[in-house]
């Protein structure tokens, strides 16, 4: 079980943040606005009264001069005209500041224009009475007071500073009526998103709350659980080890505390190989069974050796299942201590091949007399006696194919069955267990083949085993097979394994027979029994030694359209040196590439006559395939190609490890190519029409550089694309051996002296250069040496090597320049 | 064409005799056999008749095949005579024992009599 609460729990956070922000963002906006604004209209009520104690300020000014000017006027003491003078002055001043701070609306405006102009006309007016009184007499200037001007200035300025003070008091008024206004907005704005934070934060406990009371309730859930599964756990009778995905022990039970002697302390995190040499093939065949088609649900048991802490040996039954967790693949062991089994085991063991031997001695009686009799060894019989005589042979035989399998499957699930493993390549064991198979084909009118299968496809594996599978699948194909009917054997890499492929037209297999097609004396039904003579145990033999090859078997299939049954096996490097399954062919065998069917039918007679078989393509494409599926001394190859120009087709050739150093004598009607051709490297260039002698010196000389003059280039690196890939850069060059361990170099100076060495210094067995000793202690001393490496050196190499090239800088091709240089150097 | 002289032994009585009627389907094929290693080994120290092929059992009371052919290869005269297994017990290790011993050729029981004779002149190139 996965738990997924946090990604979700984290997103409702996310939301709850960004709501929060948003409500706090909103109530210090509302809060910093309402205090400007505030501050705004402070100012406005400063101003205001400001504006109201000048105006008033002013008329108490004119009143003073007009009360200086009156006492001035009855006392005529000039002396009274002093305060007169000081409020002249005083008024000019408080004019102006009037006329700056006014600055209200348009009848505030004009109401002090008018404000100012009655203040200019009063001062004229009183000035111009004191200037009629000193010049005219008091007389004159009382006339002028009693016009009563004076008082009508005085009136005009009265009225006029009560609207300056109106007007500004109703300004203020509105300015209040709107801040109060302003006021309750901003409250209800600043309100609202208290709430609103606190709702959020009220939610957001509430769901905590809740979440934290699941969380409680799981865990308790889970405790109970893993309290339950503890006690059944511990009580088990076999011992559980779960593994971590890199093989250490991450729980063990009470059973299997006893069984190892150790207490839980000492095992945990320790790895696995302390108790169980579940080894290098316990662990591959699991794992194969894993990736493959099989169900996993039953576990995978192996017999196996377990240490006790004491270091005593304990004979077990492992079954292995795996678990699938964040983290990898865990696997579950269950170890069954099998000492009492394995006696038992072994008793039967012994017990079967008594019995078996005891069967077959009168069997072999039985068999035999029945063989002479109906072989007429007794006399001639009579029809009727010979079908008895032969219906009890055929049963005698059948019982001793019976005897033997059981036998043979004892062996191998026991595991006393010895393979001896040998590097098989692929195509060759198909070809062979075909040919084995062709009387069966023949008799049932099977069409029984082998689709080209790639000769660079090398498998680990008993010859002798491996045939006994593919002999059982293939006549298993053959018998289901109706007349007429086809079954292919083919193969296809995948990555670093070949899927080995039988196919039959037969009936199929019904799809619920497919399961336990591979379990002992299973068979579809009574009639399959009856009519194909088997043992009911060859499925079952299959599947043991294909297991054994850490291989997988397999089953696709539709009923009534036929059977594919696979083989899926890991491949291996091709082995070092010469294919030792190719028998030597006396006569070479040349293929002549010519799209001139009457030139090419000459140069057959002339090869034969020569002695020396040879087979006709005409296309290049044509020639690819024959080169693939066949092996061919030498190549007669013309330049003009329908499909193709020659060179072209000797660059691919090149290319492919195959063909890399297939030696090739060029044809052709003209010099065109020449060079180009020569560049890929031929042995020979013949100008149509060809002379014979010429032909024969060309040919011989092409099967001598096969055998002997190829140069032999040993390339020792680990890393298996690189020498992959090397191989196709060097392919021409010469025989390339590629090997990945100092011992398999080691292995192969033994027995050949290579001509050129690319070496890598970082080898899983040791140091490259540690090879330098022995390449010293050649005949004929060292062959020239590149170090081809992904290390620095520190310290100049010593004398055989003649270069030292660091991979990440010098690309295949600067190595493959070198490498040439070298051996034609060597060639001279 | 010569007649090829055969020794069979065998402890089985049944299997002697169906052997030697099975070798004796080939005319040229004269077959004795013995029921033991001591008796085979008493008619070949005999000197009274020659051996020239030994078809022989491996599993024996008393002295078996293993024995058997450790014994006839001191016999004067019979140091190079060919010896051929007949025996149920056909794994190949086995089979590369007998042979790494000095057998020329195993034939695995049950055998089919109407090849025995065949099978014994193929493996002597005759």
């Amino acid at each position: 079980m996965k738990l997924t609460v946090w990604p979700v729990h984290t997103r409702s956070a996310v939301a709850y943040f960004a709501m929060f922000a948003a409500a706090f963002v909103l109530t210090a906006v509302a809060v910093s606005y309402g205090q400007m604004h505030e501050a705004a209209l402070r100012r406005d009520i400063v101003q205001s009264n400001e504006m109201s104690a000048n105006t008033l300020a002013l008329f108490s000014l004119v009143q003073d001069a007009e009360t200086g000017q009156r006492g001035y006027l009855l006392t005529q003491d000039r002396r009274l005209l002093r305060p007169y003078d000081g409020a002249l002055r005083r008024i000019r001043s408080e004019r102006d500041r009037l006329s700056l701070a006014v600055d209200g609306d348009a009848a505030e405006r004009a109401s002090f224009v008018r404000l100012d102009a009655a203040v200019g006309q009063k001062l004229a007016e009183l000035a111009e009475t004191v200037a009629l009184n000193d010049q005219k007499g008091p007389k004159a200037a009382r006339a002028q007071v009693l016009s009563g001007r004076g008082v009508a200035y005085m009136d005009t300025i009265r009225n006029e500073i009560r609207e300056i003070t109106r007007l500004e008091d109703a300004r203020l008024a509105a300015r209040h009526r709107a801040s109060s206004r302003f006021r309750l907005v901003r409250n209800i704005a600043v309100l609202g998103s208290i709430l609103v934070i606190a709702g959020i934060m009220g939610l957001f406990l509430w769901r905590d709350d809740r979440r934290q009371a699941a969380q409680a309730a799981l865990l308790i859930q889970l405790r109970e659980t893993a309290a339950r599964q503890k006690i059944i756990f511990d009580s088990a009778v076999d011992a559980i080890v779960t593994l971590n995905p890199s093989g250490s022990i991450e729980t063990i039970n009470a059973a299997g505390l006893r069984l190892f002697g150790y207490t839980e302390e000492e095992l945990l995190r320790r790895d696995v190989s302390l108790l169980l040499d579940l080894g290098h093939e316990a662990r591959a065949v699991f794992l194969t069974r894993l990736q493959g088609p099989d169900d996993l649900s039953t576990g995978f048991v192996r017999a196996l050796k377990a240490r006790t802490k004491s270091g005593v040996e304990v004979p077990v039954d492992v079954a292995l299942s795996a678990m699938t967790l964040s983290d990898g693949v865990h696997v579950v062991a269950i170890v069954r201590d099998a000492s009492q089994r394995r006696e038992v085991e072994a008793l039967k063991d012994s017990f079967i091949a008594t019995v078996s031997h005891e069967l077959r001695t009168p069997l072999t009686s039985i068999a035999g007399s029945l063989g002479l009799l109906r072989g007429g060894a007794g006399g001639a019989l009579p029809a009727r006696a010979m079908r008895l005589v032969e219906i009890a042979e055929a049963n005698g035989a059948r019982l001793v194919r019976l005897i033997n399998d059981i036998l043979d499957i004892e062996k191998m699930q026991s595991g006393t069955a010895l393979f001896d493993l040998k590097p098989l390549q692929l195509r060759d064991v198909a070809r062979t267990a075909c040919d084995a198979m062709s009387g069966l084909a023949f008799e049932r009118s099977v069409d029984l083949g082998v689709d080209p299968i790639d000769p660079e496809l090398w498998v680990l594996g008993d010859h002798d085993r491996m045939m006994q599978v593919l002999g059982n699948l293939l006549s298993n194909a053959i018998k289901v097979s109706p007349h007429g009917g086809k079954v292919r054997l083919s193969a296809e890499a995948k990555g670093a394994r070949v899927l080995l492929k039988i196919t039959d037209e037969g009936p199929g297999v019904p799809l619920e027979f497919r399961s336990r097609i591979f379990t002992p004396f299973a068979q579809a039904n009574e009639t399959d029994r009856r009519s194909g003579g088997g043992t009911g145990l060859g499925l079952s033999i299959v599947r043991e030694i294909v297991e054994r090859h850490s291989g997988v078997v397999g089953l696709e299939s539709e009923p009534g359209h036929g059977a594919v049954f696979y083989l899926d096996l890991p491949l291996i490097h091709a082995p070092v040196g010469q294919d030792p399954t190719e028998p030597e062919r006396a006569i070479p065998s040349i293929l002549i590439c010519e799209d001139d069917e009457l030139i090419a039918e000459v140069l057959n007679g002339q090869l034969e006559s020569f002695g020396y078989e040879s087979d006709i393509v005409t296309t290049a494409n044509a020639a690819r395939h024959a080169l693939h599926i066949g092996s061919y001394d030498a190549m007669l190859l013309d330049i003009r190609l329908p499909d193709s120009d020659g060179v072209t087709l000797m660059q691919a050739l090149r290319a492919s490890p195959n063909t890399a150093a297939l030696p090739i004598i060029a044809m052709s009607g003209s010099a065109e190519h020449k060079a180009r051709a020569e560049e890929q490297g031929i042995i020979d260039w013949l100008e149509k029409p060809i002379r014979m002698e010429r032909l024969e010196r060309a040919l011989k000389a092409a099967l001598e550089s096969r055998h002997v003059t190829a140069p032999l280039i040993l390339h020792v690196d680990d890393d298996r694309d690189l020498a992959e890939v090397a191989r196709a850069r060097l392919g021409g060059l010469g025989e390339i051996v590629s090997v990945t361990s100092l011992a398999a170099a080691r292995a192969v100076l033994m027995l050949r002296r290579p001509d050129l060495v690319v070496l890598d210094l970082g080898l899983p067995d040791g140091a490259g250069d540690s090879l330098l000793g022995d390449l010293a202690a050649l005949p004929g001393g060292a062959p020239p040496t590149i170090i081809y490496t992904a290390q620095e050196l520190s310290t100049p190499p010593p004398a055989p090597v003649r270069a030292v090239l660091v991979k990440s800088r010098s690309d295949l091709r600067s190595l493959a320049r070198l490498a040439r240089k070298l051996i034609e150097e060597k060639r001279g | 064409m010569s007649t090829l002289h055969v020794l069979y032994v065998d402890d089985e009585p049944d299997i002697r005799e169906i052997a030697a009627m099975a070798l004796e389907l080939d005319p040229g094929f004269e077959v004795r056999t013995a029921a033991s290693g001591f008796a085979a080994l008493d008619l070949l120290k005999s000197g009274g008749w020659r051996a020239e092929v030994i078809l022989l059992d491996l599993m024996m009371p008393g002295l078996d095949g293993h024995a058997l052919l450790g014994e006839v290869r001191k016999i004067h005269g019979c140091a190079t005579t060919p010896v051929i297994f007949v025996t149920a017990r056909t794994q190949a290790a086995d089979i590369d024992r007998l042979i790494a011993q000095g057998a020329t050729a195993v034939i695995t029981k049950p055998f089919d009599p109407m090849l025995l004779a065949k099978q014994v002149r193929a493996i002597l190139d005759l």
